[in-house]
This record gives C-alpha cells, structure tokens and sequence, in this order.
C-alpha cells in the first residue's frame, strides 16, 4: 500500500464475529460467532483460534462458531489430560451453546481434537472436516520454540503475505499453552495406534485436506485417514503449507462450504457448462 | 551415449497438395495416409535394426508433418511390432488436456508395452494454443501445475483429491497403475533455464531441442543446480539433446540431399499463408514466453529462431558435430530428427540415412561416456 493515497482498507478477517461464552465441563468457554445457516464449529490449532478470510467466506453462508479451547483463552488449563477429555470437553460446550448437530472443522492439533469428538460423540456430528490433522505426524517437524521465525514462515506459508499475514506466535503466549500441547498432542507417538485402531468403525462423514507443502504435518499422513475411515475423502490443496486457510482462503472455503452443504454429492459439479442456449 | 530417433510419421502426400497450417481435410487422401503410417512403421523398423537406443514419437495437432495428435496409438501398435523396442513419447502437450487423463494414457501404455516406456510432458507449440481454444498467457501456470497432479496421480497409493490454482479433481484413482512403479521417467523441456529448473526440482529428466550449445550448457546448469538443491544428482543419462540430424556416404552428399527438399524445415512448420495468423502465432508464442497480455509485440524485439545448425554430413563429419555439442553440453542421450518437417526429406533417403547412422556412427557414440 503507497504511503499517502486514498484507499480502501479491507476490514480484518472476523469483523463480523461477536463474542459469546458458555460453561461447560467445569470451565467457562469463549466462543466467536457469525453467520447463519448450517453451523459449522471451528476447532484452532496450538497457537490458538484465529479470525481469517476462509472462515469469513464460510460465513457468508453458514453458522460458523470458533470456539476457544480451555487453556487457550485467560483461564489455565491444568485439568485436561488427553485429547479425548478436551473433545468431551468441547462437545458439552457446544450443547450448552444450544447446537444439536453440527459440522466440525478442525485445525492441526483441533483437528486431532475434532477426530476424538467424532470418535467420542459421532451422534453430534453431521460431517466433520479435518485441516491439516496433527493425529498422524509420520515425519513430522513438530512447531513450536526454538525453531527460528522465518523457518516458521515456510513451514506454515507458501504465502505468508496473504491476509492474515503470518505471524511466528508471541513467545509469552506460546509459552502459557505450549505445555498443555507438549501434554495432549507432541507427547504422544507420532502415529497414533489407538486411534488408528478406532477409526474403522467411525462413519462420520470426512473430509480431509492438507497442503502439498506443509512443513510441520507431511501430507503423505492424509492417506491414513482415507486408508482407514470408510467414509473419507483425502484432498491435497496445491499451493499450500500447514496453515490451508491462510494460503488458499478461497479455495479452503469453497471446497469446505460445498462439502459441508452436498458430502459426497461434491463429486458432482453443479455449475453449469452451457455456453450459450 | 545413447542414440534415440524421433519419427514425425509425416503425411506424404501427393506432389500437388498444399502443406500449410491448418491443413485441409478435403486434401487429404486415404490411400496417401496409409502409406504415411506405414512409412512411419517402416522408418521406426529400420532405426530398431540399426540399433538405436529408443523409439521416439510427439504430439502435434493439426499437421500434415505429423500423423500423430493421438501418439499413444502409433506406440501401442509399434510396441506390438517391436516387442523389445524401447520407446519415448516425447510428448504430451499438456496445457491442452486433463491431467488426470493423460496419467491414465500413460498408465495403460506402460502395460501395454510391458514398461518399455519413457514419456515428456510439454507446453506444446503456439499454433497449438489455437488447436482447442487453451489459453497461452496460463500456459507456464496451468503446465507447472499439471505436471504436480500428475505425478501426484502416480504416486498416491489411496484415492485422493486435488484442489489446485487450474485443476479440481475431488475423486483420483489411477488404474491400472503403470508397469513402471510409481511412473514411468518423466522428460521434460529444459529450453530455458526456468523449465530447466523446475525439473531438477521435480527430479525428472531433461530434453534439450535445436538450441546452440552454449545456451543448452546454461540450460544443463540450472538443472544440476536445482537438482542439488532437492537432494539428487542428475547424471548424463538424464540429459537429452535433440536435433535434426541427416547423414549421407559424404558430406558433398548429404549437402545435395539436403538441399534438394529443403531440409530440415521444408516449407516451413506450422507456417501459414495468412499473415494476420501468422501474428496470432506471434502472439501465442509470445504469452506463452510470459509476455503479459496487451503488450503490443513489436517484431524487431522478437527473440531470433532458436534453431541451430543441425547435423548434416558424411559419417566422420556428423561424429564431430555430436562430439562438440557433446563437449559442452554433456548430455548421455542425443536424439535425431532424419526425416525433418512434412516435404523436406524422401522416405528412400531417411531409410538410407538411417541406416548409415546404424552402421558408422552409433557403435562409436555407444562409446562414449
């Protein structure tokens, strides 16, 4: 942007989303909110939920609920233990919000969260969407600190000016949840046998993507969940890192948004092709 | 050295009809493009007894110096007739076609051939953009990430989606998968030190056309480099140098043979006789070279043809033209181009021709590293 012209400046991502909180499990449990239509919850990852274009788009025609995991928000965390109970956590949440039945979409380490919530709770759960699941990390470079800033960027972006502009997290920050990560997830085997075990018999509807170029989760771990979960879909998005939305926020949304609203029913582009009657 | 013979299968027409791009449907006779096939198989037969080291057919559209826009056909049939030939479909014009499609050809010709395969995957040539109404100024984009989908479609061992810039494909499942496993190799074209880069990085090898070898060694540089920056070292094997190449008993000979037709180009390639076509061309060539749409081309600035000398002369003559590309270029495989465009060479001096290359130059070129 030139210094000292006339423009128009875009609002940030999730201008639109107002802020609500619940109790649940014992913990009080912020949550954004925008849009109606189908609701879609939203899972961060382990830097916390972020407001972004996809999810703005998402909005457009949809319910979309960020909810802010215990641990992530003002409250400590030292309750949770795994995964498991955070997913039990989260569906008693998102009850107490008052949403029966919903699409789940989560994010890295709210992916691996939202599996569990499938596994866990598969009533709840009309379709679920994992980006970028840190489940199976088989080669894996783990985030987190002592990886240098600009090493962060590739890992995460293949454009990391694209709005939001990435940011390596804030070091205080990182450092009040990085425990509870290092505990739920980074502890655990990078591929993770019990659930591996579980998902045979999960028929939750799945989508999930990963970038061709994640450099903290390789994509190569998307076909385990196709491998194993009967009702899968593993899509690559092309031109993209760990951080999908970022990268690509149109392409995460439209495909997002039409998997969410058809399933399946997306192997079978509605747009017309007709040129000219 | 490995010798490789790229064969057109030019349609050999009768002396009045008219070359020229487009060609004209109602010219074209059934029994002239019988006899065109047939050639074709016969050129390819007698480069197999002469012993060169692969079999090598193209895409083009539209032509009367090629019968091939559905190459995978020609090599199907010819990999029945010579069972033990190895053969390269150099290659596909990718911007043109479904990517997902061209990974299944290649799959089902792999099988077909029982592994004998290597294939290139190419941006075609710009007359080639006007074939189906494909848009050039996309073409580098659309290619580069093509050639991504399609190795992916190769090396994905679940079904898979790919939500990409120019392709959507929500539903990938190639079968069967080819005899070569994950693929069959990969050339693609390093005439400029960009392509030349993409495929060090995409580990693939590399084809070198008509280019002088001072540009084809800049070429074969920004291939090592990118390809030691992906983690692999490329060796000559990978290297391809393709070239017009006509020998004859003595260099006087070849000269007059040559001469007689016009050869190599013969009355041009993709030439018409409408200039306001010909300018389109321009254009298309142009946006495929990345000049952005709009930009008025100005033909003074237009880059010279980038077709060097080619090979031409006796036995001893043609063996150091070789060595000295060779010298520079290092490349472990060369490939000729005899017959060269549609009326610029008999088909009694091509067979000839090859056979000449069989007996005086390839044991030689076997020879050298």
């Amino acid at each position: 942007m030139t210094t000292g012209s006339t423009s128009i400046v875009a609002e940030a991502p999730g201008a639109a989303f107002t802020q609500g909180s619940v109790t649940a499990d014992g913990f009080t449990v912020r949550y954004f909110e925008a849009g109606t239509g189908s609701p879609i919850v939203v899972l961060h990852g382990a830097g916390g939920p972020r407001f972004t274009v996809a999810l703005d788009l998402l909005a457009e025609s949809h319910r979309v609920i960020l909810i802010e995991m215990p641990g992530w928000g003002d409250e400590p965390n030292t309750r949770t233990e795994t995964l498991a109970q955070l997913a039990d956590t989260v569906a008693e949440a998102v009850a107490a919000i008052g949403i029966e039945r919903y699409h789940l979409l989560g994010t890295s380490m709210g992916g691996a969260t939202a599996v569990w919530v499938a596994l866990n709770h598969p009533e709840r759960l009309i379709s679920l969407v994992l980006e970028a699941p840190a489940t199976f990390r088989v080669g894996a470079t783990p985030p987190g600190p002592g990886v240098s800033p600009e090493e962060m960027v590739r890992r995460f972006r293949v454009h990391p000016e694209r709005v939001p502009a990435f940011d390596a997290p804030d070091p205080a920050a990182q450092a009040k949840f990085w425990p509870l990560v290092e505990k739920l997830l980074a502890s655990r085997p990078e591929y993770d046998e019990e659930v591996a075990a579980l998902l045979p018999s999960c028929s939750v509807r799945t989508l999930v993507l990963f970038g061709d170029e994640d450099g903290i989760v390789p994509a190569a771990n998307g076909r385990i969940f196709r491998r194993l979960l009967p009702n899968s879909i593993y899509l690559i998005v092309h031109q993209a890192a760990h951080d999908i939305q970022g990268d690509r926020a149109e392409a995460f949304a439209e495909t997002v948004g039409d998997f969410v609203d058809r399933g399946l029913l997306f192997f079978l582009p509605e747009t017309p092709t007709l040129i000219n009657p | 050295m490995k010798v490789e013979i790229f064969t057109p299968v030019i349609y050999y027409g009768s002396p009045d009809s008219r070359p020229g791009w487009p060609p004209v449907a109602r010219l074209f006779e059934s029994d002239r493009g019988l006899l065109s096939i047939s050639r074709g198989f016969e050129q390819c037969e007698a480069a197999f007894e002469a012993g060169f080291d692969s079999l090598n057919l193209a895409e083009h559209h539209y032509s009367t110096s090629q019968m091939t826009p559905a190459p995978h056909l020609f090599a199907a049939a010819l990999g029945q007739r010579l069972p033990t030939a190895q053969i390269g479909l150099f290659g596909t014009d990718l911007p043109l076609h479904n990517p997902v499609n061209v990974a299944e050809q290649y799959a089902t010709l792999d099988n077909l051939l029982g592994g004998r395969l290597r294939f290139a995957l190419l941006r075609g040539t710009p007359n080639e953009y006007t074939t189906y109404g494909t848009n050039p100024w996309e073409s580098r984009e659309r290619f580069d990430e093509a050639v991504k989908l399609i190795i992916a479609t190769f090396t994905e061992p679940e079904p898979f989606g790919w939500e990409g810039r120019y392709y959507r494909f929500r539903n990938i499942a190639l079968f069967p998968q080819p005899v070569q496993r994950p693929h069959p190799r990969i050339l693609l074209s390093a005439n400029s030190p960009a392509s030349a880069s993409l495929a060090g990085r995409l580990r693939c090898d590399i084809g070198i056309s008509f280019a002088d070898p001072e540009s084809a060694a800049r070429s074969v540089a920004a291939y090592r480099e990118a390809a030691v920056e992906a983690g692999w070292e490329p060796t000559a094997d990978n290297i391809l140098y393709r070239q017009f190449g006509y020998v004859a008993e003595s260099d006087e000979q070849a000269r007059k043979d040559a001469a007689e037709m016009n050869w190599p180009n013969g009355s041009g390639l993709f030439t018409s006789g409408n200039p306001e076509l010909m300018a389109v061309m321009g254009t298309a060539g142009a946006a495929m070279a990345g000049v952005p749409k709009g930009v008025p081309l100005d033909p003074a600035k237009a880059p010279a043809p980038i077709f060097s000398a080619p090979f031409l002369g006796g036995p001893d003559t043609v063996l150091e033209q070789i060595k000295r590309v060779h010298e520079q270029v290092g490349m472990g495989r060369v490939e000729f181009i005899v017959t060269g465009a549609a009326d610029a060479m008999s088909h009694e001096n091509v067979i000839r021709s090859i056979k000449l290359i069989g007996q005086t130059l390839i044991p030689t070129l076997h020879g050298i590293e």
